[in-house]
């Protein structure tokens, strides 16, 4: 029964991969990778991997995929002429929930390959990451924020006006609030 | 379904990303796409190694590159958005003021 789940998440894989890097329109090729993500997910999810196919959607679907969209819509490049196209969200939405289907039917006779530890995979994952590699860790952590301090200086334009949070904090309560003890019957005069 | 299945199919994947590097050279979101792709396939070759040979610093290293990976396609997207800025489109062959 595994074999059924394996073929059918390679060809899903290798499919929506060849689509993502072959369709005319860029806007379908990012959500044809986003259904790659999603197989390439459960292949790990066999593979008994379960921490790194959640990392992979979380990470991979909703920033990479995310900031690819983002991008796209901000540049306004080779977006569809005619509108967006109704296809590809089906075909992917179609392969994904046939996919959970399968899985849904099948999921008594999965055997995961790897796991004949007693704990789980995260606690196995985290063990080994915070023993051994605490170090290489850290240096991702140094490297993601080299990365983010680089694309904001990159994308800093001196003599643009960027929106800043300092006249936001300078407010204090007491320039918009007013305590005031009126007269019965007389109200507030302004 | 064994090992060799695995390998084969990051194969594949990882063949289809260069394919489509290669022949996507030009349009640089392209580009950008198809080195998913190949980190994909990396992904896939880690994780399976790492599920057959029963040890789990495959899984740690494919954590390592996922993190590279987002860290690149930052840095990647903003240069994109930097050369569209300065020449409205995002061709490459259009970088070529360098050249001498």
């Amino acid at each position: 029964m595994t074999e059924i789940l394996f073929y059918m998440l390679a060809v899903g894989t290798i499919g929506c991969t060849m689509a993502a890097l072959f369709m005319p329109q860029v806007m379908e090729s990012v959500l044809f990778l986003i259904g790659a993500f999603f197989n390439v997910s459960g292949l790990f999810l066999l593979l008994g991997a379960e921490f790194l196919a959640f990392v992979l959607i979380i990470l991979n679907v909703g920033a990479v995929a995310l900031l690819f969209l983002f991008i796209l819509m901000t540049l306004n490049v080779s977006i569809t002429k005619g509108g967006f196209y109704k296809k590809p969200p089906m075909v992917i939405g179609g392969l994904l929930l046939i996919e959970m289907g399968v899985f849904l039917i099948l999921k008594e006779h999965t055997v995961p390959v790897l796991v004949k530890t007693t704990q789980s995979n995260t606690h196995a994952l985290g063990e080994v990451l915070y023993t051994h590699y605490i170090f290489p860790f850290q240096i991702m952590g140094v490297i993601l924020l080299t990365a983010m301090i680089i694309a904001v200086g990159l994308l800093w334009e001196k003599g643009r006006r960027h929106k800043r949070q300092e006249h936001q904090s300078d407010v204090k309560a007491s320039d918009r609030l007013t305590l005031t003890n009126p007269e019965r019957g007389k109200g507030i005069k302004r | 379904m064994t090992f060799l299945h695995f390998l084969i199919l990051s194969s594949i994947v990882f063949i289809i990303g260069l394919v489509g590097l290669m022949m996507n050279r030009r349009h640089l979101i392209r580009a950008l796409l198809a080195l998913e792709v190949l980190f994909l396939s990396v992904h896939l070759l880690f994780v399976s190694s790492s599920a057959f040979l029963g040890d789990l610093q495959g899984q740690v290293m494919s954590l390592f590159v996922l993190g590279v990976g987002a860290a690149e396609v930052a840095v990647g997207l903003s240069l994109l958005v930097l050369f569209y800025r300065r020449y409205q489109r995002t061709d490459v062959d259009d970088i070529a003021q360098l050249k001498g």
